[in-house]
């Protein structure tokens, strides 16, 4: 446990000390939802409909551009074939990484997202579902993005591979949140929607953490 | 105890190209293994094949009689591996390196204060807290080999460490090597720098790919 | 050494086997072909455009169908190492990829006259896509890097992951269909199946696999053939 701290302790003080990097992701989901009014029309009742899915659609693209860094530098300087090189599982080290990246993303995104709700006129009563979906999802796209980043790790284009590759994987958690989202709009029942995206998250937690490790040490070899 | 690190029968590749082949060696405690051979002869691949990072395209290297390749993570406890990149974070201080290798190898503990004797060793506590994007290239390698204290490990894996080190930098490897050659530990290395370590040296010639 | 004998063997056997399997795939398109166009009945709702099906159809089955071997391919290279299961999963990609597309522009010449537009998103329609686009990612994942060796390992992961989601993406999309438009349309699988349009059915689907067989063993003979060539111009430089 003490090194699971000690990896999250040192990339949260590297993203704090390029605390830049980590705003432009911000900045670029709020551009990102700032675009769909401009391109489709400020009606509220429309906005308000499509609310969900475009926060959704932007927080994705968002995650996207961040992934393929997860590895990137580890892998460059060295420091992946130390932490490959230790007795501690290499599962938990990656483990910690994807949590890092929720952290220093998803967790933001999510909490501005509800800013850009009312921007987009949101339904009242789907605010705490937005926040649920999001809570569940984001991590999920973390984990299953930490697989996509030890793919493309080493390769041309990485940043771009990544997207081409994790995003029509990770569809149904796009599904399942809008689906909740609207429901919760309409006074309908949204726990289906939220068991489905909770099991995707116990999945990815416990399938990608070992898919990645698996791929790190085959792909670094 | 007497370890013996030993390898049969070996082949590197890279890319599906024979690097090396029909390597053997035999190392035991207190003693060095130098790794020589031209560029691209193969020496880093295999300085990581016996780290555990890659598999030898064949053949086996055995710790006290046991396939380090069947139990990596037993290999990895007794190893320090400082390979070409040196690992450094350079928004970290130089302390703040250390620290975490050496929480991530050992926990928490540092009994013996090794990581203020390896910053002093290579010269490098005056600077320590300062980010590691201020040194140089020789500094950088300082740092990388101020990591073999912190882990008491029996076989050192280094690759080209003396490059860029200046004449306090290799004394300060070279007193580190002899120390670990009298505690009974044993050496990797490959280097186009002669070394004067005293310990026994052999000498393994790794480019007989391109001969044959 | 033996890791050279079998792609040498397996050349041999293709060069043997490829001109059977290509005429068979010849013959039984002919015969698919003719009876789907000219000796089979229009559909009663559908009319003339059901003969779409003959080409449609099979394709779609194939387009899975050649997904799951490259993703057995992928697993044995990864468990084994075999460098003949990494050329069949790359040869594979494009395949599948084409039969995808054709399942797709098929489905759309088919859904005009019928649906009155293009393209639907219809469950169906949309999880092709999905898979469509898992293709085109395997291919640029597995050509990404400069070590062909890191780019087979990558696509391999990426193509037994892709494997495991097929079903949950599937799933989802099928959920988010039902949930947008309730199953109005009419669909291609008629329930019951007049054995005169069978008969050309399942030639055509014979046609498609055979078909697939052949273009497989001419992509790993020519990537075979590459791979020998790169060998030989590198102990030249060597």
């Amino acid at each position: 446990m003490k090194k699971f701290l000690a990896l999250v302790q040192r990339d949260l003080i590297l993203v704090y000390r390029s605390a830049n990097d980590a705003w432009v992701v911000l900045f670029f989901f709020v551009i990102a939802v700032t675009l769909f009014p401009l391109g489709i029309g400020p009606d509220p009742s429309m906005l308000q409909q499509f609310s969900g899915g475009i926060i959704w659609i932007c927080a994705l693209l968002s995650a996207m551009l961040s992934l393929d860094a997860v590895f990137q530098s580890d892998f460059d300087d060295g420091s992946l074939d130390q932490m490959m090189l230790t007795s501690y599982p290499l599962e938990l080290l990656v483990l910690g990484k994807c949590f890092v990246h929720w952290l220093t993303t998803g967790f933001p995104i999510l909490l501005i997202s509800p800013v850009l709700a009312t921007m987009l006129n949101m339904n009242l009563d789907s605010y705490s579902t937005l926040l649920i979906t999001m809570l569940l999802g984001t991590p999920t796209i973390s984990l299953m993005g930490g697989v996509g980043a030890a793919l493309v790790l080493g390769s041309r284009l990485s940043g771009v591979l990544i997207s081409l590759i994790i995003l029509p994987l990770i569809i149904p958690i796009l599904i399942f949140s809008v689906a909740a989202i609207s429901a919760s709009g309409e006074g309908m029942e949204i726990s289906s929607a939220v068991k489905l995206l909770g099991a995707l998250l116990i999945i990815s937690s416990v399938f990608c953490p070992w898919a990645t490790a698996a791929t790190l040490r085959h792909l670094t070899n | 105890m007497k370890n013996l690190f030993f390898g049969t029968n070996l082949i590197v590749t890279r890319g599906g190209r024979c690097l090396a082949k029909n390597l053997e060696f035999k190392i035991e405690s207190g003693g060095m293994l130098l790794l020589n051979g031209e560029n691209g002869s193969g020496k880093s691949t295999l300085l990581r094949i016996m780290a555990g990072l890659s598999k030898p395209t064949s053949g086996k290297i055995y710790w006290n009689n046991n396939d380090v390749h069947d139990n990596l993570s037993e290999h990895f406890e007794r190893i320090v591996y400082v390979g070409h990149s040196t690992a450094i974070k350079s928004n970290l201080t130089i302390k703040e390196n250390l620290k975490y290798w050496q929480k991530i190898h050992l926990g928490d503990k540092d009994k013996r204060g090794q990581l203020e004797h390896s910053l002093e060793i290579f010269n490098l506590t005056t600077s320590s807290n300062s980010p590691a994007r201020f040194l140089s290239s020789g500094q950088s390698r300082k740092l990388a080999l101020a990591r073999l204290m912190l882990k008491p490990a029996s076989l050192w894996l280094l690759d080209e460490p003396t490059v860029g080190l200046d004449a306090a930098g290799l004394r300060g490897l070279l007193t580190l090597l002899n120390n670990h050659c009298e505690r009974g530990g044993i050496v990797v290395m490959a280097s186009h720098d002669e070394v004067r370590v005293e310990c026994p040296v052999h000498i393994l010639k790794t480019d007989n790919c391109r001969k044959g | 050494m033996h890791k050279f004998a079998n792609p040498a063997q397996f050349t041999k056997l293709a060069t043997r086997v490829l001109p059977w399997t290509s005429s068979f795939a010849a013959v039984c398109f002919l015969f698919g072909l003719y009876f789907g166009i000219f000796d089979s009945p229009a559909d009663y709702q559908q009319g003339e455009t059901v003969r779409i099906m003959y080409v449609h159809v099979p394709a779609a089955w194939m387009s899975l169908f050649t997904y799951s071997l490259m993703a057995a391919a992928s697993a044995s290279f990864l468990i084994w190492k075999h460098s003949l299961a990494d050329i069949a999963a790359r040869s594979l990609a494009p395949i599948g990829a084409a039969f995808t597309a054709i399942t797709l522009i098929t489905g759309a010449l088919w859904g005009q006259p019928m649906w009155g537009t293009w393209w639907v998103w219809d469950a169906r329609l949309t999880s092709v896509l999905v898979l469509f686009f898992l293709y085109l990612g395997y291919m640029a994942l597995v050509n990404a890097f400069d070590d062909p060796e890191k780019g087979s390992k990558a696509a391999a992961v990426l193509a037994l992951i892709g494997f495991v989601n097929v079903p949950i993406i599937k799933f989802s999309v099928d959920w988010w269909n039902t949930l947008h438009q309730p199953a109005s349309l009419s669909r291609l699988d008629a329930p019951a199946i007049d054995i005169s349009m069978l008969t050309p059915l399942l030639l055509m689907a014979l046609g498609f696999k055979l078909l697939l067989i052949s273009i497989l063993i001419i992509k790993m003979r020519t990537i075979l053939i590459e791979k020998r060539i790169e060998a030989k111009q590198l102990l030249k430089s060597g």
